[in-house]
């Protein structure tokens, strides 16, 4: 056998162990997956933990990576920091929203842009995974992968379709929350943020979600 | 002609502001030629009638120029650029559906020039440039009133790599 021809029976196999790997789970199993996660999301009062942002710049065939802190409480109030290498605030509370880099500090409405609406959504029901369940939202699909659990959401809505062609969860299986979010965007570009050093249901002081 | 201006601007200033977490325009191998497969990133502020949005622009220096890409800072990118100094001319490519209009594109790709050359003497009278001593820039489109401004992040390189 020449050496094509392994190469080619290499990635044959590959190939269809990949395909394997990605098969969606059975229609049970799924509402079952998403149970466990909106189970887990309703329990979650509050949210606190470190991230790591991965972006890839495919047109430099470079990636930049940022880091920083994120709390949430439940409703609706996030707080999501960068520390690396930039610095830079963005803060939902109820209907206002902050902006604040190391120059600027805006605070607007959310409920005047349909756009910004859509992030706040996103950004807060993804961590939480209250998303699995948004049917009106996003297509779901789940997979199991090892040891992990891998939701892929389709949007559905117009303003997110325009930005993203998918999200994809990465779901611990046994404590069932977010711990990693892939935005794949419209052009394949994708950002990775995963989420390190969660904790759960911990007191966090108003003053950490404050518009001012 | 004066009531087109007016809507073409009333459409960059709806569009980037709708895009909440747009981006702006900005490079330090302004005033320098950026190395070849060298990359810099700047935190970049543009303020348009009151309203000011901040993004990070991430460059790599080529044979004939630079190329990289316009993002907020969540990662949501806005667009890639082309800049090719021996022609002097800055193409835009994947913008971000929101900006995608030809007069913002077009609005877009005069200013990046500018910036990208960084030279005072070949800014016309629609523009104003002025670099300050911590590598900073800032660009204002008189004809338009944006004001850009493009300060280097200083970081330790770990920020930045190469994709395996």
């Amino acid at each position: 056998m020449n050496m094509k021809r392994i190469l080619l029976t290499i990635c044959l196999f590959a190939s269809v162990a990949m395909t394997w790997a990605q098969k969606p789970v059975s229609a049970a199993e799924q509402k079952e997956m998403i149970r466990k996660v909106e189970a887990a999301a309703a329990k979650t009062t509050s949210l606190k933990s470190s991230f790591e942002q991965v972006k890839q710049l495919s047109i430099m065939n470079s990636k930049m990576v940022s880091k920083g802190e994120m709390s949430f409480r439940a409703p609706d109030k996030l707080r999501w920091e960068y520390l690396t290498p930039y610095s830079y605030i963005f803060i939902l509370n109820g209907g206002k929203g902050l902006l604040k880099s190391s120059k600027s500090k805006n605070v607007v409405d959310v409920k005047q842009s349909a756009f910004f609406q859509e992030i706040a959504q996103i950004m807060m029901s993804s961590m939480t995974g209250k998303c699995l369940s948004d049917d009106s939202r996003f297509k779901v699909t789940m997979y199991k992968n090892g040891d992990m659990w891998q939701a892929s959401l389709t949007p559905l809505n117009k303003t997110m379709k325009k930005m993203f062609s998918a999200i994809k969860l990465h779901i611990d299986p046994v404590k069932n929350i977010v711990n990693a979010v892939q935005m794949v965007e419209v052009n394949g570009d994708t950002t990775t943020i995963t989420l390190s050093n969660t904790k759960t249901n911990e007191s966090i002081q108003e003053k950490v979600f404050a518009i001012d | 002609m004066r009531a087109f201006r007016r809507r073409s601007l009333l459409s960059i200033s709806l569009l980037w502001w709708l895009s909440v977490l747009s981006v702006s325009a900005q490079h330090s191998f302004v005033g320098q030629a950026l190395p070849t497969d060298s990359v810099t990133s700047f935190t970049s502020e543009m303020s348009f009638r009151g309203n000011g949005l901040s993004g990070v622009c991430v460059a790599k220096g080529t044979t004939v120029g630079a190329k990289g890409s316009l993002m907020n800072e969540f990662g949501i990118k806005a667009l890639d650029f082309i800049y090719d100094a021996e022609r002097g001319k800055v193409k835009v490519l994947n913008v971000m559906t929101f900006l995608n209009k030809w007069y913002i594109k077009r609005v877009m790709r005069q200013d990046l020039l500018i910036l990208f050359r960084c030279n005072e003497q070949s800014v016309g009278k629609k523009h104003q440039l002025t670099k300050t001593s911590d590598g900073s820039v800032e660009l204002t489109n008189k004809k338009y009133n944006i004001a850009y401004s493009l300060t280097p992040i200083i970081s330790n390189g770990s920020d930045i790599e190469p994709e395996t």
